[in-house]
């Protein structure tokens, strides 16, 4: 998606709160702003860490494991890792960015970044078991579990397409 | 669905500072502390530690290669940055709880898995916004295989997190790929889930 697609969305959106009236539109500034506030920061050294973290980090050291060669050992692999990330977003994302600089392919990142949304730990203790309990969780665990493989397979079917 | 089973909690709307004044610099005043908190002095502290490494194993050269790297990312991400937010803001305020229950209500079979995937894909707010949701509906009796394919559309596919972290850093073509790969998937999650024979009531619930 370009540039002018994702500011283009982001005009529409704005003019549909617009037109819905109340305060949506103010909503939405403010709560862009606040995010704003709160994340860039973070993500700005965050890619700064990962660029540099990319450099160190030999190529053959990740390629092997979950490089675009590595194929579906390399998905497994990269379900693994995902699932065992130990925080949220903030973690994660930096993470898939060092792995894509050292050699990662992206069906493998896909994985990751799919068992990581499904499975992550922190979330399921912190939040899923206490709101929603434990039946759930064990039901939505078992279900999702082919999910990252999949995920991961399809996308290395589409990247032999777009890439 | 009755709208009254729905309890919604989403501490980080900032819908609710009209209702009280000084609220809103004050959130702004946490939010900075937090921006620069623990976390940012981690990832502080692993950019200068490795970038000092990356100086020892391959001194000036290494350097700029990083730097060089960052520097196209960093270009590439800001002008992108704003949109990804203000859709993220413009969505969650057009979207209301009333309105994805109303969606829900009483949905099951594949056509109750497409809408609750998409549901849980547009639901605003973070993981307790999300999980409240669905013990909401999970007391309200919804299908199982609604249930799952909404968690698993709001994790995989949720636009709040793609928007605000995922655009960012991986970029919108790593999206497309990823969200292509992804998108039947958590009607898959749920067709398994109306084969496993757990039981969702809880006890405690049921007396």
């Amino acid at each position: 998606m370009s540039q002018g697609l994702i500011w283009m969305t982001a005009a529409v959106l704005g003019g549909l709160c617009l037109v819905r009236g109340g305060d949506r539109a103010r909503r939405g500034v403010a709560f862009a702003f606040e995010q704003l506030i709160l994340l860039l920061p973070r993500i700005f050294l965050a890619i700064i860490a990962a660029s540099f973290l990319a450099v160190i980090i030999p190529q053959d050291m990740i390629g092997p494991y979950m490089g675009r060669e590595s194929g579906v050992s390399g998905i497994f692999f990269a379900t693994l890792a995902g699932a065992m990330v130990p925080g949220g977003p903030m973690v994660a994302y930096p993470l898939a960015v060092v792995f894509f600089g050292a050699g990662a392919g992206t069906p493998q990142i896909v994985a990751f970044l799919s068992a990581w949304s499904i499975f992550a730990l922190h979330r399921i203790l912190l939040f899923e078991m206490n709101l929603v309990g434990w039946r759930f969780t064990a039901l939505r665990l078992i279900s999702s579990l082919p999910i990252p493989i999949l995920a991961g397979l399809i996308a290395s079917r589409l990247t032999l397409f777009a890439w | 669905m009755r709208n009254g089973a729905i309890s919604w909690t989403d501490p980080g709307d900032p819908g609710t500072d009209k209702t009280a004044p000084g609220t809103r610099k004050q959130r702004i005043k946490n939010h900075i502390r937090k921006a620069f908190g623990p976390s940012f002095l981690f990832f502080a502290a692993l950019a200068l530690s490795s970038a000092a490494f990356a100086y020892w194993i391959g001194g000036q050269d290494a350097m700029e290669r990083a730097l060089s790297q960052g520097g196209d990312l960093i270009n590439s991400i800001l002008p992108r940055l704003g949109a990804a937010f203000l859709i993220a803001g413009f969505v969650r305020a057009l979207i209301s709880q009333e309105l994805i229950a109303r969606w829900l209500g009483g949905r099951s079979g594949i056509r109750g898995m497409v809408i609750a995937e998409f549901a849980g894909a547009i639901t605003p707010g973070g993981p307790v916004a999300a999980f409240s949701m669905i013990a909401a509906l999970k007391l309200a009796g919804a299908d199982r295989g609604v249930l799952v394919a909404f968690a698993a559309g709001w994790s995989l596919l949720g636009f709040q997190r793609l928007m605000l972290w995922e655009v960012p850093l991986l970029g919108t073509e790593f999206l497309a790929i990823r969200y292509a790969s992804s998108i039947l998937l958590p009607i898959v999650a749920g067709l398994i889930a109306r084969k496993i024979p757990i039981d969702l009531t809880d006890p405690k619930e049921v007396a």
